[in-house]
Parts: structure tokens; C-alpha cells; sequence
């Protein structure tokens, strides 16, 4: 991973993406669900247009259960 | 983003209510629309016996939580369904039910399908037409007359389920697919008490699922993350994804659509609630004594008639 990169991690996976963009967008380019989820970074719920800094470790957090 | 209350950093956004909170204001926001939602819907008083059915995820913790913290008298019922394969889903979703209420000092009830049936749920639907084919249907049965009879027996005045806008939406998705209107009338915050019925309320029916999980974070309740093994799926979680795609391009989605739904209810679009009642509960079922109109055993009950 590039220093100037960040990470997802969602259900446990390592998902690389762009920094310096708004995490809506990042989530976008990976195709998750900004409804179906939740961010936190260090430790903090944070909202989705937060910017991704370098080095970033964001947990995305699933919120739709159902059967 | 910033707090539109107080300008600080917020934590959540809604944008069908044009409201970002931050946690300090968020916390106190949701219980407060709760309760007006109870008032208003008339779930429930400060004078009643209120059963919270639990399940050991956000939705149920945080809503019990909520009550909690409003200051009702709440009791939980877990249902221990036998799930456990790799992820040990239901013994670990109990922990996390029982924890919840240890800390909190609250009374939580446990029930066991293969303690007092013989058989898991996974057991059950390897046995049953219905269970190989709808397994979530198959466990909705079985909860909704577990649920309902400690709730009758217990002489409880309401019972509490977690059903929040996301369930709500994608129920009502599938059954308007269907054009059924039987359940289509089912659909509101509130089925009052009929005879052999406790009355049911979803106090959680206008909060979208990720608010639900926001507070339950925020107020740091340790909940089941995993998903029941069942529903990966399940017809529910279809529709929900697809409700999630027009909600993000159309705030708002999921809410009118629920809204409006009951504005059609109101309206009287559908068989009124007494129509339906006329249709259930005609006679009971010989074996448990629950209202039922098959002419003989319950749906329950026919699950262990191996006559």
C-alpha cells in the first residue's frame, strides 16, 4: 500500500482506497453502500463526506441484517 | 459536517431529516423521537408490563436500551433457536442479550426451541418442506408463537419488537409486489390485543436501521455483528438492498414510503384491522390453545405433529 493511500475494513477484509477524497466517494469507488453502513475511525463514528487522510484505518461497519 | 444544534463535529447525518448530529446531541435526539412515537402511536404508558423482544442485535439492545433509559418497565424474552454451526450465532447472540441486561440490572427471560420442542431451527427446516425452502419464514412462525404465548401466559399489557423503517420498508416492498393484502393491513406501528393476542408495537418503525446501530455504538452496547447463517439470502435482504440504492439517490425513500403507506392505511385502503381480526382467531388450535384458523393444529404446532 502507498503511503499516500488508506484503508477500508469491512467484515474483517482490507479494502486499499484513495485518500484526500471524501469517504462517500471512496465507498463509491468500491461499490459499499453508504446507506448500509457506518464509518468509525479512530474509535469516533465519523459521517461520510469526513476527507480520507494518508495512512487512514476506517471500519465500515454493516448495518442491514435481516431474514 | 457540524452539529446543528451545538456546531460541533458530528457523528451522523440524516438526510431525510436534513439533521447531522453530534453524540452528545444524538443520544438525546433518538429516545426523544422514540417517545414521542410511542405517545403518539398510544403504544404504551409509564403503567404498563412491557415485554421487549430480544434478539442480541442493535436494533433490539438499543431499543431496549431506549426504553430503559425513558424509564419503563421493561422485561426481555430471548429465543435461543439453536443456530450455531461455525459462528456459534444464537449461543453468542444470547450472551450478548444477557450481558445487555446484567449491567443494566434487568430481568431477561430465555426460552429454547430444542429445550422445550425437541428440535433446532436447523434441525426443523432440514425436516420440513417449509424450512428447506423459506428458513427465515419458517423461524418468523416459530418466534412470533413462542413471543406470543410467554407474552399471553406472562400476562404482560404490550409486547415490543425491533422491526425498524428498513424492515418495515422492505416487508412492505415484497407484499405490495405480491398484492397481498392480507398482510399489506399488517403493516402498522401498532396490532392491538385480541383475544388470545397480545397487543404488538414496533416503537423503532420510523428509524432507519443505521441509526439504530449509530446509537447502539455510540452508547457502546456490545451487540451480535455476525448475521444469522439463514438470512444471507433471504428475500428481505434483496429488497433492502435495493431500498438502499433509492434511498441514496432519493433521501428519503425508504420514509415516504412507509409513511404513505400508512396515510393509505388511514385512508382505508386496504381490509381494515377488524376485517382481519374477523378472519383470524375464529377458533384455537386443540394442542397449545393459540388462536388459529386451520381448522385444527396451529402452523406451530403442525411443525412437530410427525402423526
Amino acid at each position: 500500500m502507498g503511503e499516500t493511500n488508506a484503508t477500508l475494513l469491512l467484515r474483517g477484509k482490507s479494502i486499499s482506497c484513495r485518500s484526500k477524497i471524501q469517504l462517500r466517494k471512496a465507498m463509491k469507488e468500491n461499490n459499499i453502500s453508504v446507506s448500509a453502513h457506518l464509518a468509525v475511525r479512530s474509535g469516533e463514528l465519523i459521517t461520510d463526506d469526513e476527507i480520507i487522510k494518508p495512512g487512514d484505518l476506517i471500519e465500515l461497519i454493516s448495518v442491514s441484517s435481516g431474514g | 459536517m457540524r452539529c446543528r444544534k451545538c456546531g460541533e463535529k458530528a457523528v451522523i447525518n440524516m438526510r431525510q431529516h436534513r439533521l447531522s448530529l453530534c453524540k452528545q446531541h444524538y443520544l438525546e435526539w433518538l429516545p426523544n423521537h422514540i417517545l414521542k412515537l410511542i405517545k403518539k402511536y398510544e403504544m404504551f404508558s409509564e403503567h404498563d408490563r412491557v415485554l421487549v423482544a430480544v434478539s442480541g442485535g442493535k436494533d433490539s439492545l438499543a431499543l431496549w436500551d431506549i426504553l430503559w433509559k425513558l424509564g419503563f418497565h421493561t422485561e426481555g424474552f430471548y429465543i435461543n433457536l439453536g443456530i450455531d454451526a461455525e459462528i456459534a450465532y444464537s449461543n453468542r447472540s444470547m450472551e450478548f442479550a444477557q450481558n445487555f441486561a446484567n449491567q443494566r440490572n434487568l430481568t431477561l427471560h430465555i426460552a429454547d426451541v430444542k429445550r422445550d420442542y425437541g428440535e433446532s431451527i436447523p434441525e426443523i427446516s432440514v425436516r420440513t418442506r417449509r424450512g428447506r425452502t423459506k428458513p427465515c419464514s419458517l423461524c418468523g412462525l416459530i418466534r412470533r408463537h413462542m413471543m406470543n404465548q410467554f407474552a399471553v401466559n406472562g400476562q404482560y399489557d404490550v409486547l415490543v419488537t425491533a422491526h425498524n423503517l428498513d424492515d418495515e420498508a422492505a416487508i412492505l416492498l415484497a407484499n405490495t409486489l405480491d398484492w397481498s393484502l392480507e398482510f399489506l393491513a399488517r403493516g402498522e406501528p401498532v396490532l392491538p390485543s385480541k383475544p388470545g393476542f397480545i397487543k404488538k408495537v414496533k416503537p423503532l418503525c420510523r428509524t432507519y436501521e443505521r441509526e439504530a446501530a449509530a446509537y447502539a455504538i455510540l452508547r457502546d452496547i456490545e451487540y451480535m455483528r455476525d448475521e444469522c447463517p439463514f438470512s444471507i439470502d433471504s428475500k428481505q435482504r434483496y429488497y433492502k438492498k435495493y431500498l438502499n440504492e433509492w434511498e441514496q439517490k432519493r433521501p428519503g425513500t425508504k420514509l415516504r414510503f412507509y409513511l404513505n403507506y400508512l396515510t393509505a392505511i388511514a385512508q382505508g385502503a386496504f381490509p381494515t384491522r377488524q376485517e382481519s381480526a374477523q378472519q383470524l382467531a375464529q377458533q384455537r388450535c386443540p394442542q397449545c390453545g393459540q388462536p388459529t384458523n386451520t381448522g385444527g393444529l396451529c402452523a406451530f404446532c403442525k411443525l412437530f405433529d410427525k402423526k
